[in-house]
């Protein structure tokens, strides 16, 4: 559950893409307004930075206006800019890939929230220690299987449109989840 | 990896995500019910899961917008430099003053500072066959909570809504067009950007109109009102029969065919859920058990109705199951036993050495009137 899917807007959108093309650029601020913070989100599971990831999302919004004359999008204009978004991040990390470990440790994607666990015998200190590892074990899972983990888990996305989004299969999707899954049951265990 | 193992990690999936055909959650349920380990250890697993959440790197998409509007030689993406003319007479329905950003708007600081922020001018409502509701019939996007669960979902707009446990939301292809309108049943709180656009909440035949405000909703099956209840701003409630506005600090309640009645109240109660805690205050037993087994995913079953009848109040923190019972226990005097999913509650034997398992705990305790702030 959680952020609406790439189909939702399939009407409106076609409608802007259409506004685009006689160069309306209002119609560039409402499809930013509308995904510009997801598509940063989604560029953030790849680069791992806030600002890299922003700086990929107005390349791609950049691009789009300038391309707006030859626009053909068949489909979700979520998932076609997702997937733009995705392809400009990737290159981005071969671009500062020597860069990019120094900051890995810096800032992660994701933080433990503060809710206690339901099981209320754990020590606050236990706690931390378990957060230390579920961290660590989402941090150095496959890159896809973390991407495909995060989607689902930080931005409920459905697995359709995961799938839709990285290229593969419903059925790649489920079972990278498993093993994400996998690795959580294994913490949890030794824990 | 063996083969039982993956199996073990594909039944937590489809556990946690909800994901999966009605056969593999079938047997989902057989599995959980076969060995009490099995489920003690999805419930660990779904305690890991729900503590994983979005780092709070704020997006800024003003700043973004201003950077790409620079890059490609225009002023602004929100005007139209060479028809400013028309989106001065005609604002741009999308321009929503404040998309919100945070994705910890709910939590109590948030709510509070959107107090002023909000303003709103309102209000008409349609009545029980009102031609707003077309944009819910067009094919339409739906989220669903079960038990246990809960959902934020980002509109459009720049609005966001949670959903409560066994809730539904709807809306059509066509949201933001021209209407902005929804369907809800369960539970909802919703805060709902400023735009030209009303915002249109359907409940039943109940009818929730707004521009900018947050609120929450309570319509679940059975109910036989729906409850409005706004937290900011102003809202306009209708029916068959007739149209109210709702200031603020109050709380509507709506029946399908007669009156809407109005009462003060304290709002911050019924959207309590929002900040991760429950509030009864003189609510009847039968009602907090079944909220609380919505919540939790439990069925509470009572070995003696009489206590079903009683009124009382509390205060529980979501997540915190093990002091939600042992308070539950002390509030009906009641032994608490839990068997998967199904939780008897039986009334306790006068003999003080009685009643072994749970006992009382700071953390919940009977509302006070000055409690309910």
């Amino acid at each position: 559950m959680g952020p609406h899917g790439p189909d939702a807007f399939a009407e409106r959108d076609a409608e802007l893409i259409a506004r685009l093309r006689q160069d309306d650029v209002r119609a560039l601020g409402v499809l930013m307004q509308t995904y510009a913070e997801r598509l940063t989100q989604i560029a953030r599971l790849v680069v791992r930075r806030t600002d890299l990831a922003q700086d990929v999302v107005q390349n791609v919004f950049v691009s789009l206006w300038h391309r707006r004359a030859e626009l053909e999008i068949s489909g979700s204009v979520f998932v076609y800019l997702g997937r733009a978004v995705r392809n400009q991040a990737i290159s981005t990390i071969r671009h500062e890939q020597a860069q990019q470990r120094a900051h890995d440790a810096v800032e992660a994607m994701y933080a433990i929230g503060p809710r206690v666990a339901w099981n209320e015998g754990a020590a606050a200190l236990e706690v931390r220690e378990i957060d230390q590892r579920i961290r660590h074990a989402i941090d150095t899972l496959q890159p896809q299987v973390r991407e495909i983990f995060l989607l689902r888990r930080l931005h409920g996305m459905a697995y359709p449109d995961i799938a839709a989004l990285l290229g593969v299969s419903v059925l790649t999707v489920r079972s990278q989840m498993s093993r994400a899954i996998r690795r959580l049951i294994d913490v949890v265990r030794e824990g | 990896m063996s083969d039982e193992s993956n199996r073990e990690a594909d039944r937590i999936a489809a556990y946690l995500t909800g994901e999966g055909t009605p056969a593999e959650r079938a047997e989902l349920e057989v599995w959980l019910g076969q060995d009490p380990a099995n489920r003690s250890l999805a419930e660990q697993v779904k305690a890991q899961w729900n503590r994983i959440e979005p780092a709070d790197a704020a997006v800024d998409v003003s700043a973004m917008m201003a950077r790409v509007a620079a890059e490609i030689g225009v002023s602004s993406l929100t005007s139209s430099q060479s028809d400013g003319r028309s989106s001065i007479a005609r604002p741009s329905r999308f321009a929503s003053a404040s998309m919100s950003r945070g994705r910890r708007w709910w939590t109590g600081a948030v709510v509070g500072a959107l107090v002023a922020a909000s303003t709103v001018m309102v209000i008409i409502a349609v009545s029980r066959h009102g031609g707003s509701d077309t944009d819910v019939s067009s094919p339409s996007r739906v989220y669903a909570t079960t038990t246990g669960q809960q959902a934020t979902i980002t509109l459009p707009d720049g609005s966001q809504v949670r959903l409560a446990p066994e809730s539904r939301l709807r809306f059509g292809a066509r949201f933001g067009m021209e209407t902005r309108t929804v369907s809800v049943s369960g539970e909802a709180f919703f805060n709902v950007t400023n735009a030209m656009t009303p915002f249109v909440v359907h409940t039943g035949v109940t009818l929730v109109r707004v521009l900018g405000t947050s609120f929450n909703v309570r319509r679940y099956a059975g109910d036989r009102a729906a409850q409005i209840a706004v937290v900011t701003g102003k809202v306009a409630v209708g029916n068959a029969v007739h149209t109210v506005t709702v200031p603020a600090g109050q709380i509507a309640l709506a029946s399908d065919s007669s009156n809407i009645t109005v009462v003060a109240g304290d709002p911050s109660i019924s959207s309590a859920w929002v900040d991760g805690r429950l509030i009864f205050d003189d609510t009847p037993v039968r009602t907090m058990l079944a909220t609380v087994g919505r919540w939790y995913d439990y069925d509470f079953r009572l070995a003696d109705s009489a206590i079903a009848l009683r009124h009382v109040g509390a205060v529980f923190r979501l997540g915190e199951t093990a002091k939600t019972l042992s308070a539950i226990a002390d509030l009906l005097d009641v032994r608490v036993t839990v068997h998967g999913r199904v939780v008897t509650l039986t009334p306790r034997q006068r003999s003080p050495a009685s009643a072994p398992g749970f006992r009382s705990r700071r953390d919940s305790f009977p509302i006070s009137p000055e409690v309910g702030k």
